[in-house]
C-alpha cells in the first residue's frame, strides 16, 4: 500500500440532460442552460404535471456495444464511462484488465426494469413471463454492465449510498488506487427516474412543480433527473507510465453518517458534515483556508440548502462569504447517484476551463442563505481547489477535495 | 500476516438457526439446519425470535429485515456500541452489502402507489425504500457518525462489505467497522434462484465487528482472528477457463497479500449452495489451488445449514471461519497460527477471497 500515491483525473465522460460529452456539457453549463421539462408515468403523482431532466435515447445509443439487454441506467452508466475511457485514451480491450476496475454509485439503479418486471410477475400470477426477468428483479448491478461492456476485470463494486454515491465512488476508487489494488478505475454514477422515487419526492414535497432553485428565498425542493457520468482515475505513476494528460487531482475525500434518522436531523445539526470535512481535509493535507471555490449539493430543497449554507459557514469561518459556491442542480436536475459525478465533471472542468458555473434560477436572497451562490451567470476566474459536497436522503455523506493539477 | 493487522473482535447474526452467532455457530457444527417447517421445503427463513429492541423505539416505522440485522446487531454487539463515546463514535465505520434488502419495501411502495393510488402512500416510509436504508439505520440506531457505505454488488456484496472494511480500517480512516450483508427471501430472489436450479433459499444476517488493534486494546475487546487481504475481482464466468483462472488468481493474491502461504490454509468456507454449476467450479478451483494439499484441508460449506442467504452468506462463511480458527487455535499448539479461506461467487462474474487467521495468542 502507497498511501501517499497521488490520484489524479485523466478521463471525463458525461451523459446529461443539458447535453453528452464534455464539450456539450460545459458550453451548457457556461451559458446556464437548464435541462428540465416535462415527463409522465403511467400512473398519477401527488402533482398535476411534473417536470424532470432527461436525456434522449439518441444522445447516447450510439455509445453501447451491441446485442446486450441492459436497464436504462446500466445504458446510462456504460455510455458515460466509454466517453471517460476514450477521453483517458484507454483503448478496450485494454492488455491489462485485471489493473482497472469499477465503482459505480447510484439511488435505484435499473428501478424502470424493476417496476415494469414486478407488473408483469403480479400480471402473470407469478409466473416470470420471460427468460431474463428475474435478471431485472432486484436493483440492477451497474458496476457489472461496466466491467462486462469493456472487458475490464479489476475490483467491480455497485454502491447506493443514494444522492452521495457518486463522490462515495470517486472516495472508494482513490482508496483502491492508493491502496495498489489497481492502476486505474472508473468512478461512475448513474440513475433514472422510477416511479417510487415521483412517488417519494412529490410526497413527501421534496420535488418543485416547474424549477430548481438553490438558495433562493421561494425555492420550492428539488427537481428528479437522469443521467450518468464518469471519471477515470489513477494512480500519478499510471498516468505518466501511459503519457496521460492530467485534468486534475483528487486531493482529498471524506465520508461519514448524519446518524440522526430520515426525519429527525435538525437544520442546525450539522455533525456528520463536519466530520467528513475533517477527513477531506486530513486526508488532502490542507487548510480550510486554501478552499476558494465549493461546488454545492444544492439541491433547491428548504432545509437541505439552508443546512449546507450553515455547514459552510462552520468550516470556512468568515471567509464563507468570499468563496463562490456553485449549484449546477439549477440546470440539470437532481440525478441523484450521478449527481456528485456531474458536480465532479463540473470542478474538472472548472480547474481547466477557468470557468464557475452558475446557479440559475436564483431571484431572490435568502437572509439563511447568504453566501456568494454565483447567481445566473458563470463567472470566469482562477480556481486552484474545490471542495465538493454531496449529501444523501438517509445521512450519507461524501465529499471530494479538488486541485488544479499545476496548482 | 504483512498488512497492518485488523482484528475480528465480535461477530452478530440472525439466521433461520437463530438470533446470535453463537446459535449459528452451534447448528452449523452438528451440522443440522433449522429450517420453518411452516415455509416452503427447503426454504431456511429467519427463526421467528421475538425481536425485543431498544434500539426499535427509534424506528419505529422499520421493515422485517432492518429489524433482523438491528436486533442481530443488538443480540451480539449492543452492549459494546452502546457503551461507546461521543468521540469514539464519530471513529465507527458502518459497511453492509445486500443484493435485495430494499426490495420488499420499494415493490410494497410501488404496488400501493399503482393499485390504491398515490395519497396512500406513506411519505414518511419512502426512505425506507432505498437501498441504503437499513445501513444507516445501523448508525443512526449507534449514533455512528463514521462512514456509511451501503453496497448492492449481488451475492458478494456482504464480503465487499468486509473486505471494504478492512481497508479502512488499514488506511486510518476508520478504528472501528461493523461490517456484513443481509438479504431476506422474497419472490424475485425466490424466482432466481429457481431459474439458476441452485439450492435452498435462505435468509440472514452476518456482521463482523472488525478494530484496529489500538482501538481493539482501548475497548478491551479480545482479538478472535486477524482479517487479512480480500481480493476481489470480475470476468469469473463459471463455465470459461478464463473465469477459473481469474478465481484462481484471486485466491492466490488474497492469500499471498495476507503475508501468507497456501500452506497455512487449514479450511475453505466456500460460496458453494447447491447448485450444479457453482459446485464443480468450485470444487474444480479448490483442486487447481491446493493441488495435493486439498485433502488436508477441512471443506466447511455452510449453505447446507442455513440456505443460500445471498449477500449474508459471505459474511456468515466468515463468522464460521472464525469460530473454526478459534476451536482450532484451542486444540492446537500455542504457537500455532492457522489460517481460513473465504470465497463468494456472484451471478455477475465476480468474485472475492478473503483470509483470516487465527489471532496471536
Amino acid at each position: 500500500m502507497n498511501t501517499t500515491e497521488r490520484i489524479v483525473v485523466t478521463g471525463l465522460g458525461v451523459v446529461s440532460a443539458v447535453g453528452t460529452g464534455v464539450d456539450a456539457f460545459q458550453r451548457a453549463l457556461a451559458a446556464g442552460r437548464s435541462g428540465i421539462g416535462p415527463i409522465q408515468f403511467p400512473w398519477p403523482t401527488a402533482y398535476a404535471s411534473l417536470r424532470a431532466g432527461q436525456v434522449a435515447d439518441e444522445d447516447f445509443a450510439p455509445l453501447l456495444p451491441a446485442g446486450t439487454e441492459m436497464g436504462r441506467a446500466s445504458r446510462l452508466a456504460v455510455a458515460s464511462t466509454r466517453l471517460a475511457l476514450d477521453h483517458a485514451g484507454i483503448a478496450w480491450p485494454t492488455p491489462r484488465p485485471d489493473r482497472i476496475g469499477v465503482i459505480v454509485g447510484t439511488a435505484l439503479g435499473d428501478a424502470s426494469e424493476l417496476e415494469a418486471e414486478w407488473q408483469r410477475f403480479r400480471e402473470s400470477d407469478g409466473a416470470a413471463p420471460r427468460p431474463q426477468g428475474p435478471m431485472w428483479m432486484r436493483l440492477g448491478n451497474l458496476a457489472e454492465r461496466v466491467s462486462t461492456a469493456f472487458g475490464l476485470e479489476g475490483p467491480s463494486h455497485l454502491l447506493t449510498s443514494t444522492c452521495a454515491a457518486g463522490n462515495h465512488a470517486i472516495a472508494w476508487s482513490a482508496a483502491i488506487l492508493q491502496a495498489g489494488t489497481a492502476d486505474v478505475m472508473v468512478a461512475a454514477g448513474a440513475d433514472t427516474i422510477g416511479y417510487v422515487d415521483i412517488l417519494g419526492f412529490t410526497r413527501l414535497l421534496l420535488q418543485a412543480p416547474q424549477r430548481c432553485q438553490p438558495f433562493d428565498r421561494h425555492r420550492k425542493g428539488t427537481i428528479l433527473s437522469e443521467g450518468a457520468a464518469a471519471l477515470v482515475l489513477e494512480t500519478l505513476s499510471s498516468a505518466r507510465r501511459r503519457g496521460a494528460p492530467i485534468l486534475a487531482e483528487v486531493l482529498g475525500y471524506g465520508t461519514s453518517c448524519d446518524a440522526a434518522g430520515p426525519f429527525a436531523s435538525s437544520v442546525t445539526d450539522t455533525r456528520g458534515m463536519r466530520v467528513a470535512f475533517e477527513r477531506a481535509l486530513r486526508k488532502a493535507r490542507i487548510s480550510p483556508d486554501v478552499i476558494d471555490h465549493v461546488s454545492a449539493h444544492g439541491s433547491g430543497t428548504r432545509l437541505n440548502d439552508q443546512k449546507e449554507t450553515l455547514f459552510l459557514k462552520q468550516v470556512l469561518g468568515d471567509r464563507a462569504y468570499h468563496v463562490p459556491v456553485s449549484a449546477i442542480k439549477a440546470m440539470l436536475g437532481h440525478a441523484q447517484g450521478a449527481a456528485a459525478l456531474f458536480e465532479a465533471v463540473a470542478c474538472v472542468l472548472t480547474l481547466t476551463r477557468r470557468v464557475m458555473y452558475p446557479t440559475i434560477n436564483y431571484e431572490t436572497p435568502d437572509p439563511q442563505c447568504d453566501l456568494d451562490y454565483i447567481p445566473n451567470e458563470a463567472r470566469e476566474g482562477d480556481v486552484a481547489t474545490i471542495l465538493s459536497n454531496a449529501f444523501g436522503v438517509g445521512g450519507n455523506n461524501a465529499l471530494v477535495i479538488f486541485r488544479r493539477w499545476d496548482a | 500476516m504483512g498488512l497492518t493487522p485488523v482484528f475480528v473482535t465480535g461477530a452478530a447474526a440472525a439466521t433461520c438457526c437463530g438470533l446470535g452467532a453463537q446459535a449459528f455457530w452451534n447448528h452449523l457444527a452438528c451440522s443440522r439446519h433449522a429450517g420453518n417447517p411452516a415455509s416452503a421445503p427447503g426454504v431456511r427463513r429467519f427463526a421467528a425470535t421475538p425481536l425485543h429492541l431498544e434500539n426499535r423505539r427509534r424506528l419505529p416505522e422499520t421493515d422485517r429485515l432492518t429489524a433482523y440485522l438491528l436486533a442481530a446487531l443488538d443480540y451480539d454487539l449492543g452492549a459494546f456500541l452502546s457503551e461507546l463515546s461521543d468521540p469514539e463514535r464519530e471513529r465507527v465505520g458502518v459497511a453492509l452489502g445486500s443484493a435485495y434488502g430494499h426490495l420488499s419495501k420499494y415493490l410494497g411502495y410501488f404496488e400501493i402507489g399503482t393499485e390504491q393510488g398515490y395519497q396512500l402512500v406513506n411519505p414518511r416510509q419512502f426512505p425506507t425504500t432505498l437501498p441504503n436504508w437499513s445501513s444507516v439505520s445501523v448508525s443512526d440506531a449507534y449514533s455512528l457518525w463514521g462512514s456509511n457505505t451501503p453496497i448492492a454488488s449481488g451475492l458478494i456484496a456482504g464480503l465487499e462489505a468486509v473486505g471494504y472494511a478492512a481497508e479502512a480500517i488499514r488506511n486510518g480512516e476508520e478504528e472501528t467497522m461493523i461490517a456484513g450483508g443481509y438479504d431476506e427471501i422474497n419472490p424475485c430472489n425466490l424466482r432466481v434462484l429457481e431459474t439458476a436450479t441452485t439450492g435452498s433459499p435462505g435468509e440472514g444476517v452476518g456482521v463482523l465487528l472488525l478494530q484496529s488493534g489500538d482501538a481493539a486494546t482501548a475497548s478491551e475487546r479480545e482479538p478472535l482472528a486477524t482479517c487479512g487481504a480480500t481480493v476481489i475481482c470480475h470476468g469469473v464466468w463459471w463455465d470459461t477457463p478464463h473465469g477459473a483462472r481469474r478465481a484462481a488468481e484471486a485466491v492466490r493474491g488474497a492469500v499471498a497479500a495476507s503475508g501468507l502461504e497456501l500452506t497455512e490454509i487449514v479450511a475453505v468456507f466456500p460460496s458453494t449452495n447447491g447448485g450444479p454449476g457453482v459446485d464443480d467450479f468450485e470444487a474444480q478451483l479448490l483442486r487447481d489451488v491446493f493441488d495435493t494439499r486439498l485433502s488436508a484441508v477441512d471443506i466447511v460449506p455452510i449453505k447446507p445449514v442455513i440456505g443460500e442467504c445471498f449477500s449474508a452468506s459471505g459474511p456468515l462463511q466468515c463468522i464460521a471461519a472464525v469460530e473454526y480458527l478459534t476451536q482450532v487455535a484451542l486444540s492446537g499448539p500455542p504457537d500455532d497460527t492457522p489460517a481460513a479461506l473465504v470465497s463468494s461467487m456472484g451471478y455477475d462474474g465476480t468474485f472475492a477471497a478473503t483470509v483470516f487467521s487465527g489471532s496471536p495468542g
